[in-house]
């Protein structure tokens, strides 16, 4: 299992470098004096303090040694400031990160559970109403976009019962409680599993038909064994190596989808920072997102490789561990 | 001469592509997608000739109007008709889209072509580099270029086209590895043909029928994107009407009661990429009736 | 042989799948017994309908598109009118399958030990140690070499022939009173079928268990089985003793069958002298 883990994080290194290397490019690009912007403008400077603060800042050395020192501060967590109000960087993204693993998180369980149980139901039951109306449902998430279902929600639940909150973590006035809490993390959380869960149900519905169609399948029935076993022992795990691997491939994806809720439902997490600092040309910050949804995307990736090949018998043998 | 020789694709146009429509024909589903799309397509087309509103026009004694028999689908903010403007939308959501995909399609056939059949060290360093790409998020990649400069209808598609090849070079270059091992390339070579001949008339053609599938679907996923980032007002300018531009100030409108302009524009993006979807699910039942993924 | 009462009795089995449009008839108002201890062969060529009759007895069978008619008995009970714990007191414990590709018949993400405890667990309701005892006794008993290993090896670490003999062995370790062998060598090397077939002959000897064999190999049914049942199109075209449906066959058919067994086996058989050959096939 070592060896694997060691030749799987050998992968990762050139998905690093590219998400850095766009993290550098964005910073670079920003538009404006860096070293003007420093005093407030060129016009304060001489030109021979100009060029001795260009040189401290490193700014006359090749773009590769640029780089590498930007890469280094990166890694120490210096992230700069925030060119809008000046808070630390760092600081802002590690509160905001805490809130989209939240928001994603609950969200991943919620996919999970709902893919899985109707996946199930479809599979077992292929060719029947219950698949019929799984399948088309599936379909028609697929076709979704997770704003516009935000916004429906929003209308209906927010809007014209006003049962639910539409925005933010918590209501501004109003005690922080679990119960509040919980509340603004229903609409956003269904907009998201509603608006994604259609992918992951069709595949666990085609994994589980193709395990009931198996040869070793049809051996467990004509050897008698009770549904239970079937189901936890043969459908189940058989069916989850394919899910976790388009769990681990698809992530982007919700990612993607989730960042477009919480601007959705301004909730502060790394997305609404995001879209918020792409829409104020803040390009600090915007550095900031890629590079902490870069890394959580190819983390969360990483995971999903090992659960695979730990779940995977061919794969633990060829890899010692008995 | 050997049968396994020939070029599958030589043979073809005869009977196999045949047996394939007739196949694809058969299926249900993939009807009401086509038939749905040929809808929504006409209704782009010459929808705008017969609906009596201007698209752009505002009406100041007619904001936020309701479905009536003057305004189908109502008004807008501005008073300006929302059929009008869906319709006007259409021509703009789905030129987009198309546009994209063929950018797309094009830049990861080519990408796709060049690490399947060019030498291993180039395919092994552009397979890493696609795969570092999988891993960063669409999304995130069109919104940070949308950051960047003026937006134009040009560097839309662009963006769009130069974030999503990534599945057409996966299919290109994997169709390349099975098709490079086949009995009829092999020939080829013996016969000498050149590389590029080998791609242009051999690989390409074979690959045809599983890219046309990812093209398909990837058309239903640049609506998507487009819609998403003219949501954010980050996608196609905001004078020009597009599904996702009519959502951008979906949340105001929707506090004033004005649940139309909300509820149609998103109605029609969930069609358009269904009824693609259904297409292209119809597509790969053909191409690869094993894994028979629909109803 | 004294007359008793059939084990498994199939009476105008008829079995007919539905694909689209069209109806396929795969088996057509077969019948035949199998007396307890007998030793069955069911041949015919790929398409005949003879992997159908075998499902149908264990209700194997997709109910969505699958109309069955006819009336299956084993033990003297209808097993048409079995509920779900019916069937599976009867499925495995009672009758047991061997099925054609073996390594494709164990559940790719378990032990073959594991998958013989859960069963022996299941129907004789064993403690975990009990059951593994059992499992490891079963495994020695068709003859595997280095059964405590094999325990603990997936299904793809086991080369075909011993995947096809740990698959009999999970059958006979739940002691069944009937087995149905559906193509059990089709998938094996030369080598390798003659050993099952060996292992097959000697354990149903000992057990005494009855067996319908199924196959297009007329040699292996020669070797195991007393009777021979032959289907075509999905119907039972010949029934009778081995020797005399070998040696004599009444059907156009069944001769057709013979003369396409391959002649080489018989210029290397001829020289047993304890068998005698007959249109190419070993007679026992």
């Amino acid at each position: 299992m070592l060896r694997y883990l060691v030749l799987r994080l050998a992968g990762v290194i050139p998905q690093l470098l590219l998400i850095s290397l766009l993290a550098f490019v964005i910073m670079k690009s920003a538009p404006g004096d860096p070293v003007a912007s420093l005093v407030g403008g060129r016009e304060f400077m001489t030109q021979a303090d100009y060029e001795r603060v260009a040189r401290n800042l490193g700014l006359n050395e090749p773009v590769v040694v640029q780089y590498g020192r930007w890469l280094g501060n990166v890694l120490q967590g210096e992230w700069g400031h925030s060119i809008q109000d000046g808070r630390k960087v760092s600081t802002v993204i590690a509160g905001a990160l805490a809130n989209t693993a939240l928001l994603i998180g609950v969200a991943g369980v919620g996919i999970v559970l709902v893919s899985l149980i109707a996946g199930h139901l479809a599979g077992t039951r292929a060719q029947r109403p219950v698949d019929y109306i799984v399948s088309a449902a599936a379909l028609v998430s697929f076709a979704t976009p997770a704003f516009w279902l935000g916004l429906l929600l929003i209308l209906l639940f927010a809007v014209v019962f006003d049962w639910l909150p539409s925005s933010g973590l918590v209501t501004l006035g109003s005690p922080d409680t679990l119960v509040t809490r919980l509340q603004h993390l229903i609409l956003p959380v269904a907009t998201i599993i509603l608006a994604h869960a259609g992918p992951y149900v069709r595949l666990v519905r085609g994994s589980v038909r193709d395990v009931l169609a198996s040869d070793y399948y049809r051996a467990a029935v004509a050897r008698g064994l009770p549904r239970r076993i079937l189901m936890w022992r043969y459908e189940l795990p058989n069916a989850l190596t394919p899910f976790i691997t388009w769990c681990g491939v698809s992530l982007p994806l919700l990612v993607g989808g989730a960042f477009i809720v919480e601007w959705v439902f301004s909730w502060p997490g790394i997305g609404l920072l995001f879209l918020k600092a792409a829409i104020a040309k803040n390009y600090t910050m915007l550095m900031a997102a890629v590079l902490v949804t870069g890394a959580f995307v190819i983390i969360g990736n990483l995971i999903a490789d090992l659960l695979v090949a730990w779940l995977n018998p061919k794969l633990r043998r060829q890899y010692g561990h008995r | 001469m050997d049968i396994v020789n020939v070029n599958p694709a030589d043979v073809k146009p005869a009977s196999e592509m045949r047996r394939l429509l007739r196949a694809f024909l058969r299926h249900r589903l993939a009807h009401a997608g086509l038939l749905g799309l040929l809808l929504i397509t006409v209704a782009a087309l010459v929808g705008p000739t017969l609906v009596h509103h201007s698209a752009q026009t505002s009406n100041l004694d007619a904001i936020y109007s309701g479905p009536s028999w003057s305004h189908l689908l109502g008004t807008d903010q501005l008073g300006r008709d929302l059929l009008a403007r869906l319709l006007a939308g259409a021509q703009v959501s789905l030129s987009v889209a198309l546009a994209a995909t063929i950018v797309a399609s094009l830049l990861g056939c080519l990408y796709g072509l060049v690490a399947g059949m060019g030498p291993v060290w180039l395919d092994r360093v552009l397979m890493q580099f696609l795969d570092a790409m999988l891993a960063i998020p669409v999304l995130l990649l069109v919104i940070v270029s949308q950051a960047f400069g003026e937006s134009s209808l040009l560097k839309v598609i662009v963006v769009i086209g130069l974030a999503s090849w990534m599945g057409t070079a996966r299919l290109m270059r994997t169709e390349c590895g099975r098709l490079m091992q086949s009995e009829f390339i092999n020939a080829a070579i013996m016969g000498g043909a050149s590389r590029l001949s080998l791609a242009l008339r051999h690989v390409l053609p074979n690959a045809a029928a599983p890219l046309l599938v990812v093209v398909t679907v990837g058309i239903g996923q640049a609506v998507l994107i487009e819609s998403t980032l003219s949501f954010l007002n980050l996608g196609v300018p905001s004078t020009l009407p597009s599904w996702g531009n009519l959502l951008g100030n979906g949340m105001s409108s929707m506090l004033s009661g004005a649940w139309w302009v909300v509820l149609f524009p998103g109605l029609m993006i969930v069609v358009t990429v269904l009824c693609i979807n259904l297409v292209g699910d119809g597509l790969r039942d053909t191409v690869d009736p094993k894994r028979r993924t629909h109803l | 042989m004294k007359k008793m009462n059939p084990l498994l009795n199939v009476k105008q089995l008829s079995v007919r799948y539905a694909t689209g449009a069209d109806e396929v008839r795969a088996v057509d108002e077969v019948s035949f017994s199998i007396r307890p201890g007998e030793v069955v062969g069911l041949v015919g060529e790929s398409g005949s309908g003879k992997s159908s009759v075998a499902q149908a007895i264990l209700g194997l069978l997709d109910q969505h598109n699958t109309t069955i008619a006819g009336r299956i008995e084993f033990d003297g009970e209808n097993l048409f009118s079995c509920d779900e714990s019916g069937w599976n007191a009867v499925r495995g414990r009672r009758i047991g399958m061997i099925f054609q590709s073996p390594e494709s018949s164990f559940n790719p993400v378990a032990t073959v030990g594991a998958q013989m405890v859960e069963a022996l667990r299941w129907h004789f309701k064993l403690a975990k140690v009990e059951a593994r005892q059992r499992a490891l006794a079963a495994l020695r008993e068709v003859g595997m070499p280095r059964p405590e290993e094999v325990m603990h090896n997936y299904a793809f670490e086991l080369s075909g022939g011993m995947c096809q003999r740990a698959a009999l062995a999970l059958v006979m370790a739940l002691q069944p009173a009937l087995v149905l062998a559906d193509e059990p060598t089709a998938s094996l090397d030369v080598l390798a079928q003659a050993e099952l077939v060996q292992w097959l002959a000697l354990i149903q000897k000992k057990r005494g268990f009855a067996m319908l064999v199924i196959s297009h190999d007329l040699n292996l049914v020669a070797r195991l089985a007393d009777q021979v049942l032959v289907m075509h199109g999905g119907r039972l075209l010949e029934k009778g003793a081995t020797r005399r449906v070998l040696a004599n066959p009444q059907h156009p058919y069944t001769e057709q069958l013979l003369r396409a067994v391959p002649r080489l086996i018989t210029a290397d058989m001829r020289t047993h002298n304890d068998h005698s050959v007959k249109n190419g096939v070993v007679l026992p």
